[in-house]
C-alpha cells in the first residue's frame, strides 16, 4: 500500500514534470518573442517561463519525495467500475446534448446514470427520469432565460 | 448616506427577496447534503447569474454563502455527519442533543448561533472593508504583486496535504490564466491552434469541472463523503434567554473569532470553529460538559463558522484577494457581472458594495426565518438518495458550463477539469489553490510586468525601502513558506519517530 501511495506521487511529478518541459519547448516558438518594440524588455514567453520553471522544480520535488517517502498513509487507488461507467456516461451526454438537444439527451442521461451506478429503486428511477429532466428544462429556459441546446427535430427542446 | 438609500432601494424589490429566500434555502439544502458544501452550493448556481442583474446575482450568491455553512450543522446535529467540513467541530455536542431526543433544540441553538456570527462579521466588514480600501488605493502594481503573492503562498501553504503539491497546484492555476492572449502585446499563448482557446480558459467551465463534476467522481469512486445515512426528523425550539445570557461571553468570543479567522487568507470556517470550541474548552462557563450535548460547544462550533462569511469578504472585496475556495467563486460571480473586486471597487462600484453589506445583513435574517419554518421540511431531504443528488449535479453543472457561452466547447473544458480535478484530489493535490491562481493570474502577470517596466527589470528593486508596504508582505510570504516547509517536515519527522518506536 505504501509503495503505491509512493508511485502515485512519482508518476503525478513525472507527468508535471513532463508537461512543464513540453510546455517550455513551446515557448520557444517565434511567436512568443513578441515584437521588441511592444515588449518593454519582457517577452510573452517571460511569465509563463518562470512558472513553468517553479513548476518544473516543484514537480522535481515531488518525484524525489515519492522515492524517498516510505511512510506515507496510503489511499486506496482502486478505479471502480461504477466511477468508469459514470464518466463514460457523463462523456456520452456532454456529446449527444450538442446533437440532441437538452431534453432528450437529459432524460436518457439520468436514466442512464442512475442505472449505471447501481441504483434499483426502478419508481424513484421512472420518477426522476421524468420529472427532473422536464422541470429542468421549463425552469433553465423559462424564469431563468438560460440559453440550452436544441435538438435538430423539434423547435424549442 | 445616498449610495446607501440607493442600495437598499434596489434591494428591497420582490425579485431580490425571493432570490435572497430561495438562496437561503438551496444554500441551506446543499450544505446540510453531506459532501457538497459551499463551494458547490454557489458554482452550480453560478452560471444562471449571467442573465440576472448584478444586484439579484449578488444577493443570490451571498445568501448561498451564508446559509451553507449553516446548513452543514443540521447534518451534523441530526446524523452525526457534518454536511461540510466548517460544521465538523458541531457534531461534538449537536449529536449527542439529538440522543438524547432535543434535535430541535440543537437546531435552535446553531441557528441563531450562526445568525448572530454572520450579523456580527457582517458589521465588521461593513467597517473594516472600506477602510481597508482606502489604505490599499495607495497600493502600485507591486505592492499588488506582493500581495497576491503572499495570499497564494498562504492559501497553497495551508492546504490540505503537501505543500509542495498545494504550490505546485497554485502555479498550475496561474500557469491555465496565461492561456490566450498576452495582456501587453496581446501575442496568443499557448493555444495550441484550438480556435476557442485564444480567448483564454473561461473560468466557469474550470470552477464547475473542478469542484462539482470532480466532487461526484469522488463519491462515486468512494474517496469523497461517505452515503448520507437516514435522517432524524428535526424541528426548530429555541431555548430561554436566560440560557443564552449564560453563554453570552462564548458567543461573543466565538463571533470574534471566526471573523478574526475569516480575514486571514488560507484559513477558513473549519480552522474558525476549532479555534473557537478549543476556546470554549479552555474558558467557557460549561467547559467540562462541552463532548456531552452542551450548547455552549455548539454555540463555540456555529457562531465562529458563521462569522467567517464576513470576515472573509473583507479582502475579498477590498484587496480583490480572495482567502479561500470559497470566496474565489464568490468574486468569480462579481467578475462575470464585469465588477472588478479591489481597491477600486468602493470607489467605482459604491452601490453594489452597499448592497452586498445590506445582503450579508438579510441573508442571515433569511436564515433565521427558513429554518424556523422549514428546518423540519428540509432535514427531510438528507435522505434523499445520493444517485439521484448527483446525477442532478451532474446535469446542473453541465448546463452551467454551457450557458456561460452557448459553447460545447466550454462543456467539453468542464468535463477535462472535472476528470483531471478528481485525479488531483486521488493524488492528493488541493484544488482550491488552482482555482484562486487561474482568478488572480491576469492580475499577478500584469501587475509583476508593470512593476518590472517601473523598476527598469529590476526584480530586486522589489525588496528595497522605496516600497515598503511590498517590502514587508513578500517578508511575510518568505516566512509563510519557511514556516509551512518546517511544520511539514516537522509533521514527517514525527511521522518517522511514531513508525521506528
Amino acid at each position: 500500500m505504501q509503495t503505491r501511495k509512493n508511485t502515485m506521487d512519482v508518476a503525478f511529478g513525472a507527468i508535471m514534470l513532463f508537461l512543464a518541459v513540453a510546455l517550455l519547448f513551446e515557448t520557444t516558438r517565434p511567436q512568443y518573442a513578441g515584437i521588441e518594440s511592444l515588449n518593454y524588455g519582457f517577452p510573452p514567453s517571460f511569465y509563463p517561463r518562470i512558472l513553468l520553471s517553479f513548476w518544473t522544480v516543484l514537480s522535481v520535488i515531488v518525484i524525489v519525495r515519492g522515492l524517498r517517502d516510505r511512510r506515507s498513509p496510503a489511499q486506496g487507488t482502486q478505479v471502480s467500475l461504477r466511477l468508469v461507467g459514470a464518466i463514460a456516461v457523463t462523456a456520452g451526454y456532454v456529446w449527444l446534448l450538442g446533437q440532441a438537444g437538452f431534453l432528450i439527451s437529459t432524460i436518457l442521461f439520468v436514466l442512464t446514470f442512475l442505472v449505471v451506478v447501481g441504483y434499483r429503486q426502478w419508481l424513484i428511477i421512472a420518477a426522476v427520469t421524468a420529472v427532473f429532466p422536464v422541470s429542468a428544462w421549463w425552469l433553465l429556459n423559462g424564469p431563468l432565460r438560460l440559453v440550452l441546446p436544441t435538438s435538430p427535430w423539434f423547435a424549442g427542446f | 448616506m445616498d449610495v446607501l438609500l440607493l442600495a437598499a432601494q434596489q434591494l428591497l424589490t420582490p425579485m431580490v427577496l425571493a432570490v435572497i429566500v430561495f438562496g437561503t434555502i438551496f444554500g441551506v439544502v446543499l450544505g446540510a447534503l453531506p459532501g457538497l458544501g459551499s463551494v458547490l452550493a454557489i458554482t452550480i448556481v453560478l452560471p444562471f447569474t449571467f442573465s440576472m442583474d448584478i444586484v439579484p446575482s449578488v444577493a443570490l450568491v451571498l445568501s448561498i454563502y451564508c446559509a451553507s455553512v449553516y446548513g452543514g450543522s443540521l447534518s451534523a446535529i441530526l446524523i452525526n455527519t457534518p454536511g461540510t467540513p466548517q460544521s465538523a467541530a458541531t457534531v461534538l455536542d449537536g449529536f449527542p442533543l439529538t440522543r438524547q431526543g432535543k434535535a430541535g433544540e440543537a437546531i435552535g441553538w446553531a441557528t441563531i448561533s450562526s445568525v448572530v456570527g454572520g450579523l456580527v462579521s457582517a458589521v465588521v466588514l461593513i467597517i473594516a472593508a472600506p477602510q481597508l480600501a482606502k489604505v490599499a488605493l495607495s497600493f502600485g502594481p507591486i505592492e499588488t504583486f506582493a500581495l497576491i503573492c503572499l495570499a497564494l503562498t498562504c492559501i497553497a501553504g495551508v492546504s490540505q496535504g503537501s505543500i509542495v503539491k498545494g504550490f505546485l497546484a497554485g502555479v498550475l492555476g496561474l500557469f491555465l490564466a496565461t492561456i490566450g492572449s498576452d495582456p501587453i502585446t496581446g501575442t496568443v499563448r499557448f493555444d495550441f491552434n484550438i480556435f476557442q482557446l485564444t480567448a483564454g480558459v473561461s473560468l466557469i467551465p474550470v470552477l464547475v469541472g473542478m469542484f462539482a463534476l470532480s466532487e461526484v467522481f469522488s463519491r462515486l469512486s468512494g474517496h469523497g463523503s461517505q452515503a448520507t445515512p437516514q435522517a432524524v426528523r428535526g424541528g426548530f425550539d429555541i431555548a430561554p434567554f436566560g440560557e443564552w445570557w449564560l453563554r453570552k461571553k462564548t458567543l461573543v468570543k466565538s463571533a470574534l473569532i471566526g471573523t478574526f479567522v475569516g480575514i486571514l487568507p488560507g484559513t477558513g470556517a473549519a480552522t474558525a470553529s476549532f479555534i473557537s470550541y478549543a476556546e470554549a474548552k479552555r474558558s467557557g462557563r460549561f467547559r467540562e460538559k462541552l463532548g456531552t450535548g452542551e450548547p455552549e460547544g455548539l454555540i463555540a462550533s456555529e457562531t465562529s463558522n458563521n462569522a467567517v462569511t464576513g470576515g472573509a469578504l473583507v479582502p475579498t472585496l477590498a484587496l480583490g484577494i480572495p482567502g479561500d475556495a470559497v470566496t474565489a467563486v464568490v468574486m468569480s460571480a462579481l467578475i462575470i457581472q464585469g465588477v472588478q473586486p479591489g481597491v477600486r471597487l468602493f470607489v467605482d462600484n459604491p452601490e453594489v458594495m452597499n448592497a452586498a453589506f445590506l445582503v450579508l445583513i438579510l441573508s442571515n435574517i433569511a436564515l433565521l426565518v427558513v429554518a424556523f419554518f422549514g428546518a423540519r421540511l428540509i432535514t427531510r431531504i438528507l435522505a434523499l438518495p445520493e444517485p439521484v443528488l448527483l446525477a442532478m449535479v451532474v446535469v446542473l453543472s453541465i448546463v452551467g458550463a454551457y450557458g456561460v457561452n452557448g459553447s460545447m466547447f466550454d462543456v467539453l473544458v468542464a468535463l477535462i477539469a472535472g476528470i483531471v480535478g478528481y485525479g488531483l484530489r486521488l493524488c492528493e493535490v488541493p484544488v482550491a489553490p488552482i482555482v484562486i491562481g487561474l482568478v488572480l493570474g491576469p492580475i499577478f502577470e500584469e501587475t509583476l510586468r508593470q512593476g518590472l517596466i517601473i523598476t527598469d527589470g529590476s526584480f530586486t528593486a522589489f525588496f528595497t525601502l522605496s516600497n515598503p508596504i511590498a517590502l514587508g508582505l513578500l517578508c511575510i510570504t518568505v516566512l509563510v513558506v519557511v514556516f509551512a516547509v518546517w511544520t511539514e517536515l516537522r509533521a514527517q519527522r514525527r511521522a518517522t519517530q511514531t513508525d521506528v518506536e
